[in-house]
């Protein structure tokens, strides 16, 4: 059975950390020692990468699992053209940090140039309403094409806000380590109820069983 | 009680460009207007997502509605930052040329802060994948809530303004020159085919659109341009 999994960090991100050995392993990655899995996750990715990604790719696969985690503001250039101060290029950009941008390399011209371009365009023509109602289109086409998949972001961001209430964290302060944004047990526990749906076509999330129990320094910084 | 057929009209220029004055022939929504309870929404220069919501809004009061599909690129601005042109008109929708024309005579400067800023998208953040994608899903979302709805491409009838514009030999400068009074972008011969075209849909549900039902203009070139002051 092929399996195609469509998403952003929820579903394929790990944390770079050069002074810890990263052993924490991802969902999806728990899958693929189970299952022939292609991942198009990508973190940092906008609807419309897996949109794009998931027309040309999903009738290849038996089963197809979708995270719609990514946030409607996250807008994909038509090419990685942003250079960042790491030497990368990125692609996708998330609007309201444009204003602030501390992590592009503004020394380049043409980065300075289009990050320029993009706040000014925020500032006076980002419609809102617009992307609001691209994001529900994407998402339902995604859905009608594929009423058999399994989509996943709702529970996924579920666990995700029941860690932080656990840790008592709040985002950006710290460095997060989780893998896909989850816990190790809950990356496991979540890797067990979706081979459940992969084998017997049966989902049953239980919020309750994601609450954390590992040791806060484990994954915060 | 008015008995007629309720109809709507969604789109941009080639539904509502209207010269009274220079040109007094019918364009085909006011043909349609003669044999129908029209309603025209339709609006120069605005975009496919500007026409989607007011059709969202106003659908069900109509028994057939007709959408011009118009070029995907079209921004639509938030209303933030809508402003007034020259003549009073509220702009909302632009396109690189609009953008540009409308910077020409641009006095208040928020104003030309947003029309650089939209020529400053079209250079270096327009994603035309995107527009593409996000236009045809809008439309196909329209054809499941109204099965009484005629798309007419901006692509169909461009060819047609194409053909006239062959026929009249408009090059590529005529409009630095010259005003266009074209209604509806059209001639008065071809605003009559569309027209029928129209009303056979709204009679038989049959719409067929192809180049060569379209005809050469038998107006002259003086019954629609005229040299700019």
């Amino acid at each position: 059975m092929k399996i195609g999994i469509y998403g952003d960090s929820f579903t394929n991100h790990q944390v770079v950390d050069p002074l810890i050995d990263n052993k924490f392993i991802s969902w999806v990655d728990l899958l693929k020692k189970k299952y022939t899995i292609t991942n198009f996750g990508k973190q940092g990715t906008s609807i419309f990468y897996s949109y794009q990604m998931f027309q040309k790719t999903h009738k290849l696969f038996d089963k197809v699992i979708v995270s719609f985690s990514m946030p409607v503001e996250r807008l994909m250039l038509p090419k990685p053209i942003l250079k960042l101060k790491n030497g990368a290029f990125a692609q996708h950009i998330i609007f309201k940090n444009i204003l602030s941008p501390d992590e592009y390399d503004m020394s380049d011209v043409y980065t300075s140039t289009i990050v320029n371009a993009l706040s000014k365009y925020y500032l006076y023509c980002y419609n809102l309403d617009f992307y609001n109602e691209s994001f529900k289109l994407m998402k339902e086409e995604i859905i009608r094409q594929r009423s058999d998949g399994l989509f996943v972001a709702d529970d996924l961001i579920r666990i995700y806000k029941i860690e932080n209430e656990y840790y008592n964290i709040s985002i950006d302060q710290l460095l997060d380590r989780r893998t896909c944004h989850l816990t190790s047990k809950n990356n496991f526990l979540f890797a067990e109820i979706v081979s459940e749906w992969i084998t017997n076509n049966i989902y049953e999330f239980n919020k309750d069983k994601f609450i954390p129990n590992e040791d806060y320094n484990y994954y915060f910084k | 009680m008015d008995d007629k057929l309720k109809i709507g009209i969604f789109g941009d220029s080639f539904a509502s460009l209207r010269f009274e004055n220079e040109n007094p022939t019918l364009d085909w929504v006011s043909h349609l207007a003669q044999k129908y309870n029209v309603l025209n929404f339709a609006k120069p220069g605005t975009s496919v997502y500007y026409s989607v919501k007011l059709f969202l809004k106003n659908f069900k009061e109509f028994d057939k509605t007709i959408f011009i599909v118009t070029h995907s690129s079209r921004l639509t601005l938030p209303e933030r930052s809508y402003f007034l042109d020259s003549r009073g008109n509220v702009v909302d929708c632009l396109t690189p040329r609009s953008a540009q024309e409308l910077l020409k005579d641009c006095k208040r400067e928020n104003d030309c802060k947003i029309l650089k800023s939209v020529l400053d998208y079209y250079t270096y953040i327009e994603d035309i994948d995107f527009n593409n994608y996000i236009s045809s899903l809008m439309v196909n979302n329209l054809k499941e809530m109204h099965n009484e709805l005629l798309l007419i491409y901006y692509e169909d009838l461009i060819k047609v303004h194409k053909m006239e514009n062959d026929f009249f030999q408009l090059d590529d400068k005529f409009y630095t020159h010259y005003i266009d009074f074209r209604n509806c972008h059209l001639s008065k011969d071809n605003n009559n085919i569309l027209f029928e075209k129209v009303d056979e849909w709204i009679k038989t549900s049959r719409f067929k659109f192809s180049i060569n039902d379209f005809v050469k203009p038998s107006d002259t070139f003086l019954n629609y341009f005229r040299i700019k002051k």
